[in-house]
């Protein structure tokens, strides 16, 4: 069986290898390979329930897998308590030590049993750590007396005062409001690539995986769905599911009616929607195959209704965001598609209720697997 | 804003409910708040106000026993706290943070001393103590302590426990704390609020407890509200107010601490107010052990009132040793705890027929007479009694009547007989001892009869004419008779001479009464139980009370009446020339002493409980 996250095991700073995690009545993590590279930016995504803060847990060893193993580097961990690795978590709300001040808080990792560090490297490190999160002067308050946001950045400075080889990130934006959140990202991102390692982030937030991630793991039901680069997931989503979840996509299924030059003629109830033949990562298309196709809604654009090879719609309303206007129009066989079209003064002469046909880009339109 | 974040307006409430809740809380606290009143009130008398003042404070205060009760109190409870928090604290986590087979079982046993009924605790105990031969003493309360407060503690750490983020001990794992070190930096450091509101709480419940404790104490471990308990037996006094005042004052002092900790409101000045208090009464209760370690022990097991704190010095002095006193309130809990065989008294000092029960039981040992070089001082009258010949097992330590008490200021016409009593106009003006056979004596006197009749017929009579007297009754009452006759309530009570001889002193309108029929006779004896550890000390103590001075001193504070001749010269007039506590030998040529009757005592039982319902 081709593991979907599995990497190179050279490089790889995480190999978990066909782990699954069984709870009462369910399997929380079905039969996993990941593998994490050296200062990736890896983030697991999906929907609640999906695995993805259990799959966290198997790294921390917070869990312990029931079949498979958890390897950092070429060291078998499956079995070597939390304690023992050199992994650190930021948890989901921050689980700061309500009774030891921020600097107490950060040091708690430097200053344990098995590593003695003298007093001075210990306050050298939690103001290095506090000023890596800008927190320079909080040292000594109080955890409760800090915003969300600082509490935050406290929770980041202890995990990574340590030095970790990989942080470990459980939602840790979720109960940070929009524009704060928005921040965090570039910070966190940023902080990544200042210490060059490996960030493991879990979230259920599409926007924040995308603009984050060096890679973007894609959890269902317990198994990765697609693992690749940002672009990759939105570009070539490998699945309905994550065309889907992973932004706005619109879905017609047809069956292949010809091939010509390495593209496929596919029948729609609403018309014939070009698509390319080649493989993507399934086996290439020929004549009488059903398909999905999914087609981006910024990837389409508004044509004369009998323009050629466009597929025709009705207009049904419109929602002007500034910047771009979302319009919903529906296709002739009843299914309803979204069009963003960008407010770049290009007249759009469209009224509710109007004929339109709608054109893309034949590569823009990405074949789904069953 | 909307509508529903505004508060829906309070309508006023009704003046009825006001009135109402007054009402609960007056139910509740009222009775508390006479007591602490009367505790600041210069009169001794528990009804009348007549101004305020310390003094019972000051005499609490100066009284050794109380005090040592006090000492004893706390160091039970400081001990009994550091055990219980010890033991109770890892079980309360292994309870809440793991998961095991029989959970659950484990969990329902925790809560289960909370509900026995503690009557039903201490008698287990004892009998365990008994079983196991472990001596009744003060290490019996600890460890009786220590297990029932173990549920406190387990109930209270787990409540804090299930407050904390589980998530925390995770975070210390993530950062690289073992499991023991996690434990020790974030778990322990979080649930120190709930370790010290347990503490405070079982400190409190250790301080406070009276019913499980009185069945385990033994010597050296007569607690303060064993102490108060005895002392109520021979009359409420406001110093026992004062008390308990003190009492109440520390255990609320105490709760509100740990509600403080258990809310999480506790900050530095309270903790440093804790602190204060902890160490405060840390060094005054281990001042009194610290300073008598080493030395022999002698533990007498006596009526409260008894043995003047004086005469205990003294004896402590002379030969180098520490004397424990406990205290009793009737024959009956005195024999009840020779009976489990596991208690460590030199000296016990039971009434007359008490003594045939002892005897009867193989609980007395023998009294080597030859060793008592005062003996001679005893007036012979009271040598060779009937309860014990030979004097083989007792020796006459005092001695008294149970008469009748009259205030001749209220009564309408003298009171020489018992006939006197059953008299319409003393109406809810007459008090009687709370006591079947002191009730049907006073019946079977009036008739003629012995007290100590088993035929049927003279008892069935003598319960006619008690069941006549009921309505003229205003309360049967063995412990405040005196002080009802010194405060009016009642006019006329039947009663013991001691006491009644001591307020009479106050009151020279009370007249104590040995009815022309005769009445109870008593004489309470010094004895050394089989089980005494220090029988050779205890023989030294009996020849010391048998100093004439000795037996002086012991009449005046108890209003008895001594068998010591040597002891008349010593005794102030007021005392010596009383006839109520020194009544002529012609009124007493119908008294009698009371006998162990047996199963005879099952009729006047079973009469006694138709009266009394």
């Amino acid at each position: 069986m081709p593991p979907v996250g599995a990497g190179s095991l050279v490089t790889a700073v995480v190999s978990v290898r066909s782990v699954t995690k069984r709870y009462p009545g369910v399997a929380a993590v079905d039969g996993v390979w990941l593998d994490i590279e050296d200062g990736q930016f890896v983030t697991l995504l999906g929907p609640s329930g999906c695995g993805k803060t259990t799959l966290l847990r198997l790294i921390a060893g917070f869990e312990t897998p029931d079949e498979g193993q958890v390897y950092f580097g070429t060291n078998d961990v499956t079995h070597v308590p939390p304690h023992e690795r050199d992994v650190h978590t930021v948890f989901q709300q921050y689980a700061l030590f309500p009774h030891l001040s921020v600097a107490d808080n950060v040091a708690f990792g430097l200053r344990r049993g098995r590593v003695r560090r003298p007093a001075g490297e210990v306050a050298r490190r939690v103001r290095e750590s506090l000023e890596l999160v800008r927190l320079t002067g909080y040292g000594d308050r109080m955890p409760a007396q800090l915003s969300g946001g600082q509490q935050q950045r406290v929770a980041i400075a202890r995990a990574v005062a340590p030095g970790p080889r990989i942080l470990l990130l459980d939602e840790p934006l979720g109960a940070l409001d929009r524009k704060l959140r928005e921040a965090m990202q570039i910070e966190l991102k940023q902080l990544q690539r200042q210490l060059g390692i490996s960030f493991v982030f879990v979230t259920h937030d599409q926007d924040e995986a995308l603009a984050m991630s060096d890679v973007v793991v894609v959890m269902k039901e317990g198994k990765i769905e697609q693992k690749g680069e940002p672009s990759e997931i939105y570009e070539h989503p490998r699945t309905r599911f994550i065309a889907e979840f992973v932004g706005v996509t619109n879905v017609i299924v047809g069956d292949v009616e010809s091939i010509d030059a390495g593209l496929a003629s596919v029948r729609t109830p609403a018309g014939i929607v070009p698509v390319s033949a080649a493989a993507n990562g399934g086996p290439a298309l020929s004549m009488g195959d059903r398909v999905s196709v999914a087609v981006r809604p910024e990837k389409i654009r508004f044509a004369e209704a009998r323009a050629a090879g466009a597929i025709a719609c009705r207009v049904e309303d419109a929602r002007y965001l500034g910047d771009v206007t979302h319009w919903r129009v529906r296709l002739l066989d009843g299914s309803t598609w979204t069009v963003f079209a960008q407010n770049d003064g290009t007249p759009e002469p469209l009224e509710p209720g109007a004929e339109v046909g709608l054109v893309w880009e034949s590569n823009h339109a990405v074949r789904l697997e069953s | 804003m909307s509508a529903t974040s505004r508060p829906a307006p309070q309508a006023p409430r009704p003046f009825g409910a006001w009135l109402g809740i007054a009402a609960v809380y007056a139910y509740l606290y009222v009775p508390i708040l006479v007591l602490v009143v009367f505790s600041f009130n210069a009169s001794r008398q528990m009804a009348v106000w007549s101004g305020f003042s310390l003094d019972w404070y000051a005499k609490a205060w100066q009284d050794e026993a109380v005090i040592q009760s006090l000492r004893t109190s706390l160091f039970v409870a400081f001990i009994s706290t550091a055990l219980s928090v010890l033991v109770g604290t890892p079980a309360a986590i292994a309870l809440g943070r793991h998961r095991f087979r029989g959970r659950g079982f484990v969990d329902g046993i925790f809560y289960l001393p909370v509900v026995i009924p503690e009557i039903v605790l201490g008698f287990a105990s004892v009998v365990f103590f008994g079983l196991a031969g472990w001596k009744l003493g003060f290490w019996s309360v600890v460890v009786t302590h220590v297990a029932f407060s173990i549920s406190y503690v387990v109930f209270t750490v787990r409540a804090r426990l299930a407050m904390l983020d589980p998530r925390l001990e995770e975070a210390a794992a993530d950062l690289g704390a073992p499991p023991l070190e996690a434990f020790a930096r974030v778990t322990l450091p979080l649930l120190v609020p709930g370790l010290v509101s347990a503490a405070l709480l079982v400190f409190t419940i250790s301080l406070d407890d009276y019913v499980v404790t009185s069945f385990v104490a033994g010597s050296g471990g007569t607690t303060l509200p064993l102490q108060i308990y005895s002392m109520v037996r021979t009359g409420v006094t406001p110093e026992i107010n004062a008390i308990s005042t003190i009492l109440l004052l520390a255990t609320f002092v105490l709760v509100l601490l740990s509600q403080r900790y258990e809310s999480g409101a506790a900050g530095r000045g309270t903790s440093a107010v804790a602190a204060a208090v902890v160490i405060a009464l840390g060094v005054f209760s281990i001042g009194g052990p610290v300073r008598d370690a080493g030395k022999r022990e002698l533990s007498v097991y006596i009526w409260s009132q008894y043995l003047p704190e004086e005469l205990v010095a003294e004896f402590e002095a002379r030969y180098d040793v520490r004397v424990n006193v406990e205290l009793y309130d009737s024959n009956e809990a005195m024999l009840a705890k020779l009976q489990t065989g596991v208690t460590s008294y030199d000296i016990v000092v039971p009434s007359d027929y008490m003594i045939e029960v002892l005897r009867a039981n193989d609980l007395l040992g023998e009294i080597d007479t030859r060793r008592l070089t005062n003996l001679d001082n005893l007036n012979p009258r009271f040598l060779g009694l009937p309860f014990d010949p030979e004097n083989r097992y007792s020796i006459p330590y005092g001695w008294g009547t149970s008469g009748i008490g009259y205030r001749k200021d209220l009564c309408p016409k003298p009171i020489r007989s018992w006939a006197d009593l059953w008299d319409p106009a003393l109406r809810d003006r007459l008090g009687m001892l709370n006591d079947a056979r002191e009730n049907f004596a006073a019946a079977l006197k009036r008739e003629g009869k012995s007290l100590n009749s088993t035929d049927e017929a003279d008892i069935a009579r003598a319960a006619e004419l008690v069941e006549e007297l009921k309505p003229l009754v205003r309360t049967f009452e063995s412990d405040t008779f005196a002080e009802n006759l010194l405060a009016g309530e009642v006019w006329v009570t039947q009663g013991y001479s001691g006491q009644i001889a001591r307020v009479a002193l106050e009151n020279p309108d009370i007249e104590y009464v040995i009815p022309k029929e005769g009445c109870t006779m008593f004489v309470d004896s010094m004895c050394i139980p089989k089980s005494a550890p220090n029988a050779d000390l205890a023989h030294l103590f009996i020849d010391f009370v048998l100093e004439g001075r000795s037996a002086a001193r012991i009449t005046e504070v108890m209003g008895f009446a001594t068998p010591n001749r040597a002891s008349l010269e010593f005794l102030p007039p007021e005392y010596r020339d009383n006839p109520a506590i020194f009544p002529p030998d012609r009124a007493l040529d119908d008294c009698e002493f009371m006998t162990d009757l047996g199963s005879a005592m099952e009729i006047y039982d079973r009469f006694w409980t138709r009266i009394k319902s």
